[in-house]
């Protein structure tokens, strides 16, 4: 099994030069500051209007009221200001209405509520661009540190009844200890998960009907181990899990985009990489793909996960491995499902 | 000798498909322009609409037109701030209509820019050689 797989080592350097990713994380802090005027805006709009506001309640507690009157642009003369429950109150578009303080009150704070939803779609739109810039800028620090993507093709054949189901495994925090001994630990990884499965396949006959589906991957080890009858639910449960990490990945990585560009909705793929990249190559064009690299990497710099895609459910699936699928060619007529892993180690 | 006049006519063809970008380019960018003015205009209406139909049916409504207050029943203005709002959208939509083509275009122009980037590429590599 050692010798057959193989993976390939890049540098994130050679992928991704660090001026471009500086460059992008500039352009997109430009974006922030735009936004960040707007804002200030909206909040003068905001402040105005409660001012007003004020002044509109307290207006008719006097019958009339000594003002200075603008007198042209230069001079003030002396009045009084009387109706002082009278309002003629701007809609906008050139129309106005009278109206009574109390009822002005109203308009006035139908408007602050809008200018506050306004704020607060901003606001989260400059949240967004925020954490573009953070991912752009640790992107370029790590490619100018010299960080290495290690990608390799996880490919089975030993205890083939345990996978024939379609199990997904994916353990970031065990992975994420050998990922810094690297490589030549990679089958006491395997043999581990091995041992992982066997035990819960054990404990999944012994059980009988409930198929073990752990939503929380980040911080347990997930396994879904069933039997032959059950391939269809599995399969169902596969594609959520896919589609849930997709949005996630999606919601970190794409939404930035997705403001400037048209929204993109997730779509429920299992191939993570070709979903992502698709959507990546109109926003950065010829570095997508590195984009997209690097994004996976920085992410889970120190958690490797695997990922097992059942072979029915993945035709799409873009095979790096030079090994060809020697189990689905095997056994052709079952769903036979295969390791995928990703590590980054620096 | 053939080469290099082929080599000047395509740079001639780069420059002007890069020229007819850049004016696409332009377009693009007013179309956006445009579209943010029109979407304004698109939530004042509406806000004033929602104002209007909060009012009683005796109050008083004023439009102004140039200097001058004009006095408008109230199902009027309604039914004129309705329609503006219509032509508003369907301006919209029109507008997105013409974006989506004239990305489509620019499109179009960046992929035959880069061929001829291409072709002129190899051809120089073509005559340095020999």
């Amino acid at each position: 099994m050692g010798d057959t797989a193989k993976g390939t080592i890049t540098s994130l350097d050679s992928l991704f030069s660090p001026e471009e990713a500086w460059k992008a994380a500039r352009r997109v802090e430009d974006a922030i500051a735009d936004r960040r005027k707007e804002l200030d805006r909206l909040r003068g709009f905001l402040s105005d209007n409660s001012a007003l506001i004020h002044l509109v309640r307290k207006l008719p507690d006097e019958l009339s009221h000594d003002i200075m009157v603008p007198f042209g642009s230069a001079a003030f003369s002396p009045g009084r200001l009387i109706h002082t429950n009278e309002f003629l109150v701007l809609l906008g578009e050139g129309y106005y209405a009278d109206r009574t303080a109390k009822q002005t009150i109203e308009i006035l704070q139908r408007r602050g509520k809008a200018l506050e939803a306004q704020v607060d779609s901003l606001k989260a739109t400059m949240l967004d661009l925020q954490l573009e810039s953070k991912f752009f800028n640790s992107t370029a620090a790590e490619a100018a540190e010299g960080l290495v993507e290690i990608r390799e093709e996880y490919v089975e054949d030993t205890p083939k009844d345990v996978f024939e189901s379609g199990i997904s495994v994916s353990n970031p925090p065990d992975a994420s200890k050998e990922d810094n001994l690297g490589k030549p630990d990679e089958d006491e990884v395997h043999a581990r998960i091995m041992a992982k499965l066997d035990e819960l396949e054990k404990e999944e006959i012994e059980d009988g009907s409930a198929s073990g589906s752990d939503e929380d991957a980040e911080d347990s080890f997930q396994s879904n181990v069933d039997d032959d009858k059950n391939e269809a639910s599995e399969i169902a449960n596969l594609s959520m899990q896919f589609s849930g990490k997709a949005a996630s990945f999606q919601s970190d990585r794409e939404q930035p985009h997705s403001i400037e560009k048209s929204p993109l909705p997730p779509e429920p793929k299992e191939n993570l990489h070709q979903a992502s990249v698709l959507k990546l190559e109109d926003s950065s064009e010829n570095s997508a793909r590195q984009t997209f690299k690097i994004g996976s990497s920085s992410r889970r710099a120190f958690t490797g996960s695997i990922v097992e895609h059942s072979h029915g459910l993945a035709p799409i699936q873009s095979t790096k491995s030079t090994i060809p699928d020697q189990a689905s060619g095997s056994n052709p007529s079952k769903p036979v499902s295969r390791f995928k892993m990703q590590k980054g180690i620096r | 000798m053939a080469s290099s006049a082929a080599l000047r006519e395509l740079q001639r063809d780069l420059e002007s498909q890069a020229n007819a970008l850049s004016k696409l380019q332009k377009d693009i960018a007013k179309n956006h322009r445009v579209r943010k003015q029109y979407t304004i205009q698109l939530g004042e209406n509406e806000l004033v609409l929602k104002e209007l139909e909060l009012l009683n049916e005796n109050a008083n409504v004023y439009k102004l037109i140039g200097p001058v207050l004009v006095k408008q029943d109230l199902a009027e203005a309604k039914a004129n701030v309705r329609k503006r709002i219509e032509y508003i959208s369907a301006e919209l939509k029109r507008l997105d209509g013409t974006l989506q083509d004239l990305e489509d275009r620019q499109n179009n122009k960046k992929d035959s820019i880069v061929k001829l980037q291409q072709k002129i590429q190899t051809l120089q590599a073509g005559k340095a050689k020999p």
